[in-house]
C-alpha cells in the first residue's frame, strides 16, 4: 500500500460523500427508532434510538379482550360478596396483565397482526418477479436482434426503443387504465404484470451489452447448429448475467417500491395489496394515527428483502449499476 | 471436398474470386487486412451470402445450406469458445446438436430418451480421443477463463476437431498468440493437418504463417486472387508485383528500369545480361535480399550505393543501403554473410550486383515479363550505389 497523504481535495470529496450518506441514512434510522418504539416514546420523541423497551400495555389488545357479561358473572358467582363493579375491574387488570408488552414486539407484532403484511410480501414477490421474467423473455431475443442481426429498418426501430425511453408512465397511465378496464383485467395480478412486460430500459441496455459481445462466438455457435433462438438463450443469456443483474436491480427494486401503478389498477381486492400499498393501510388505520411504530415495522419488513439482497450481493449490484452506465 | 467456386460479379469486396481446393489440401489465403479473405472464408462457411457464386463442396452446392449442415468447422481469430461452459462442454456442444434430437435434448425428457447414453458415451469418447491428440486433457474440466491464449487455441481447435468435418476453415487462428507460441503453434498446425490428413483453409495476413503451413497459397488483394500456386512458386515465381512485395521478408527490392525494343533490359543506365518478351516501356526490376550479391569495392563492376544501416540476425545479416535513381533515393535491402557484413561500416561506399537470373521484371501494370531464354552477351548489370548500412535478415 501507498501511504496516504493527507490532501484537501480527497477529504472534501469525502466530506461530501459522508453528508451525502447520511442525508439517505437518516429517514432509514428514523423508520428503524420508530418501529423499535412504544407510542408515548415516539411522541415525546426520546428515548434514543431504541426506546426504553419498557412494558407498555396494548390498548387494542384490551379493548379487544374486554370482559363480557356472561365471564362477569360467572366471576361474581365464583367469589360471591363482590360487586360487579369490583369483579370488572379484577377481571380487566388480568386483561391489562395478559397485554403487557415491549414496544418492539408491539409493534412488529401489530404490523403483521393488523395487515395481512405477509400476503402482500408473497404479492410483491409474485409481481415483481413475473415482470421480471417477462421482461427478460421479451428483452434478450429483442436486444440480440437489435445488436446482431441484420434487418431492414434496424436502425428505425432502435430509434424508437429510444425514443420510448422517454415516455414517463404517469403519461400512459390513463390510456392503459381503460385498456386493462375494458379487458375487464383491473384488480388482478395481471393488471399489476402486463404494462411492465416491454421493458424498453431492459432492451436498450442488453442492447449496448450485446455489442459487445463478439460476432465470432454467435458465428462459432452458427457453426455448431444453434439455431438463433438456441443462440440468445444458450450463448447470450449466460454471458449477459452480469448486464442481467444489473436490469435485474433496476426492475425488481422500481416495481417493489412502485405505488402509483398498484394503486391505480387494485382499487378493491385488498387480497392484491403490493406491500407499498399494505403500507398505506396504516396511515389512517388506528383512525388517531397513533400507529407510527407498526407502520414503521411493517416499513422495515418490506424494505428488508431489498436490503438484504442488496448486502449479500453488494459487489455484483455495484458491478452492474456501473456497467450500466446510469445513476 | 473438391471444387469451391466463388464468383462475385456485384461487390466491392470480391470481384470474382475461383478457388479449387483438393480433398486433404492446405490451402492459405493470404493478403493485407481488408482484401476480402475473411469474408471469402465467410461465404464458404455459410455465415454470409455472397451476392453472386456458387460454393461447391465435393460437387454439392451448398447455397442456402446453413452453415452447420455444410459439414465444415471452423476457427476463429478470437476463439470464440463459450465462456459459461467447461472445455469439455465447450468440445460436445458441436456433437450434441449435430448427434442427439432435439428430444433428447429437452433438459429432463431427454434423460428418458432411448440410446441417449450410448450416444454420449460416444461423443465424450470422441473429445477424449480430440483431447489427446492435442494434449488438453488436464484442462478438460476448466472454463477457458482460466485458460491461457495459446491452450484457448487448443481448445478451439480441438472443438473444430470432434466434429471430423470436410474442411477446417480458420480464420487467423495465431494471431492472437504472442510471437514464440505463434511459431511453435506453426509447426504443430502443419503436423496436426498432415495427422488428420483433412482439408484446411487457412486465412491470414501474415506471410510466413502461409509460407511455412500451406501445400498452397492463394495471395488476395483487393477482392481478387492474384496468384494460387505452392509457397516456393509464390517466392520465386511471383506473376504479380503486389504478390512479390507482399511474400517476402524483407520486402523485395524494386528499381526503375527500361526495357528497349530487342527486349533488353537497362537498369539505372546499366544493362541486365537478360531479355524480356516485348517491347519498348518502363518497368520494375525486382530482386529478392538474397538474389542481391555486395562488394566493398567496385571490382565487380556494381551499382555504386552507401551503407544505411545494419541489422544483425545472426544467422544473417541485413544491409540497408541507398543508392540515387532517377533522381530519387532507393533504398536496397540485401542479405549479406555476416563475416563479410561487419567488416563494413556504416556510410561506407559499397556496391550492388543484382543476379540477372533471378531478378523479376515486371510491366507497369504490375504483371510479370517472362525473360527469353539467356542469351549471354550483355554484361552483367551493375548499379553504383554506397554502402550505408547493413540489415541482417533473420529467419
Amino acid at each position: 500500500m501507498i501511504a496516504h497523504r493527507f490532501s484537501v481535495a480527497e477529504t472534501l470529496k469525502h466530506a461530501v460523500l459522508m453528508v451525502g450518506a447520511l442525508i439517505v441514512a437518516l429517514p432509514f434510522y428514523v423508520m428503524l427508532s420508530t418501529s423499535l418504539k412504544s407510542p408515548g416514546e415516539i411522541e415525546r420523541n426520546e428515548g434514543g434510538f431504541f426506546g426504553a423497551q419498557a412494558v407498555m400495555t396494548d390498548e387494542y389488545c384490551v379493548k379487544r379482550n374486554e370482559p363480557e357479561r356472561a365471564a362477569i358473572e360467572a366471576a361474581r358467582r365464583a367469589q360471591p360478596g363482590l360487586d360487579e363493579t369490583a369483579v370488572r375491574t379484577a377481571l380487566l387488570a388480568t386483561v391489562r396483565e395478559n397485554c403487557a408488552t415491549r414496544p418492539a414486539i408491539f409493534n412488529y407484532v401489530s404490523a403483521f397482526s393488523e395487515a395481512p403484511l405477509l400476503l402482500y410480501l408473497l404479492n410483491g414477490i409474485i409481481v415483481t418477479a413475473s415482470i421480471f421474467l417477462l421482461q427478460v423473455i421479451v428483452a434478450l431475443p429483442a436486444a440480440y436482434a437489435l445488436a446482431k442481426l441484420k434487418f431492414w429498418g434496424r436502425d428505425l426501430v432502435f430509434g424508437l426503443v429510444l425514443f420510448c425511453l422517454l415516455i414517463p408512465v404517469h403519461a400512459i397511465a390513463l390510456p392503459l387504465y381503460i385498456a386493462l378496464a375494458k379487458l375487464g383485467l383491473t384488480n388482478s395480478y395481471a393488471a399489476l404484470v402486463i404494462p411492465w412486460t416491454i421493458s424498453v430500459f431492459g432492451i436498450f441496455l442488453m442492447r449496448q451489452f450485446f455489442m459487445t459481445v463478439p460476432d465470432d462466438l454467435i458465428d462459432a455457435a452458427r457453426m455448431d447448429g444453434m439455431g438463433e433462438f438456441s443462440i440468445v438463450w444458450k450463448v447470450m443469456l449466460p454471458t449477459a448475467i452480469p448486464a442481467l443483474l444489473a436490469f435485474a436491480i433496476f426492475s425488481v427494486v422500481s416495481h417493489w417500491n412502485d405505488y402509483f401503478w398498484p394503486r391505480v389498477v387494485v382499487t378493491g381486492d385488498r387480497s392484491l395489496f403490493t406491500p407499498p400499498l399494505g403500507l398505506h393501510e396504516f396511515r389512517g388505520g388506528g383512525g388517531d394515527g397513533s400507529l407510527y411504530g407498526p407502520m414503521m415495522a411493517s416499513a422495515t419488513v418490506i424494505v428488508a428483502p431489498l436490503v438484504v439482497a442488496f448486502l449479500l450481493a453488494q459487489r455484483r449490484f455495484i458491478e452492474g449499476i456501473t456497467l450500466s452506465g446510469m445513476k | 471436398m473438391r471444387n469451391i467456386r466463388k464468383t462475385f460479379a456485384s461487390t466491392q469486396v470480391l470481384k470474382g474470386v475461383e478457388l479449387e481446393v483438393a480433398d486433404g489440401e492446405f490451402v492459405s489465403l493470404v493478403g493485407p487486412s481488408g482484401c476480402g479473405k475473411s469474408t471469402l472464408l465467410r461465404i464458404i462457411a455459410g455465415l454470409e451470402d455472397g451476392s453472386g457464386g456458387d460454393v461447391l463442396i465435393g460437387n454439392r452446392n451448398v447455397a442456402g445450406i446453413r452453415p452447420s449442415a455444410r459439414d465444415l468447422a471452423m476457427v476463429f481469430q478470437s476463439y470464440a469458445l463459450y465462456p459459461h461452459l467447461s472445455v469439455e462442454e465447450n468440445m460436445l456442444t458441436p456433437l450434441r446438436l449435430r448427434d442427439l434430437s432435439l428430444a433428447e435434448r429437452l433438459p429432463l425428457l431427454g434423460l428418458l430418451a432411448p440410446g441417449r447414453k450410448k450416444k454420449l458415451r460416444a461423443m465424450q469418447a470422441a473429445v477424449l480421443d480430440a483431447a489427446r491428440t492435442l494434449k488438453i486433457e488436464p484442462l478438460l474440466q476448466r472454463k477457458p477463463g482460466q485458460l491461457s491464449g495459446g491452450q484457448r487455441q487448443r481448445v478451439a481447435l480441438g472443438r473444430a476437431m470432434v466434429r471430423k468435418p470436410a474442411a477446417f476453415l480458420m480464420d487467423e487462428p495465431l494471431s492472437n498468440l504472442d510471437a514464440a507460441l505463434r511459431v511453435h503453434m506453426r509447426a504443430e498446425l502443419a503436423e496436426l493437418h498432415r495427422a488428420l490428413g483433412a482439408t484446411f483453409i487457412y486465412v491470414t495476413h501474415d506471410q510466413a504463417e502461409a509460407l511455412t503451413m500451406s501445400d498452397r497459397i492463394a495471395v488476395m488483394m483487393g477482392g481478387e486472387i492474384l496468384q494460387t500456386a505452392s509457397p516456393d512458386q509464390i517466392y520465386d515465381d511471383p506473376q504479380d508485383l503486389r504478390v512479390a512485395e507482399f511474400i517476402g521478408s524483407p520486402k523485395i527490392n524494386t528499381l526503375p528500369a527500361e526495357v528497349d525494343a530487342d527486349g533488353r533490359v537497362t537498369v539505372l543506365g546499366r544493362a541486365l545480361r537478360r531479355r524480356v518478351v516485348g517491347g519498348a516501356q518502363e518497368v520494375t526490376l525486382a530482386a529478392r535480399p538474397e538474389h542481391v550479391a555486395i562488394d566493398p569495392d567496385a571490382a565487380g563492376g556494381g551499382l555504386e550505393a552507401r551503407l544505411i544501416h545494419k541489422e544483425n540476425l545472426g544467422s544473417d545479416m541485413f544491409l540497408h543501403a541507398g543508392l540515387e535513381a532517377g533522381g530519387t533515393r532507393r533504398r536496397l535491402v540485401v542479405r549479406a554473410a555476416p563475416q563479410m557484413a561487419r567488416g563494413l561500416s556504416i556510410g561506407a561506399p559499397v556496391w550492388l550486383r543484382i543476379d540477372p537470373d533471378k531478378a523479376l521484371v515486371f510491366n507497369a501494370s504490375g504483371a510479370r515479363m517472362a525473360f527469353r531464354e539467356p542469351v549471354g552477351t550483355a554484361p552483367a548489370a551493375t548499379v553504383r550505389a554506397i554502402a550505408v548500412g547493413a540489415v541482417a535478415v533473420g529467419a
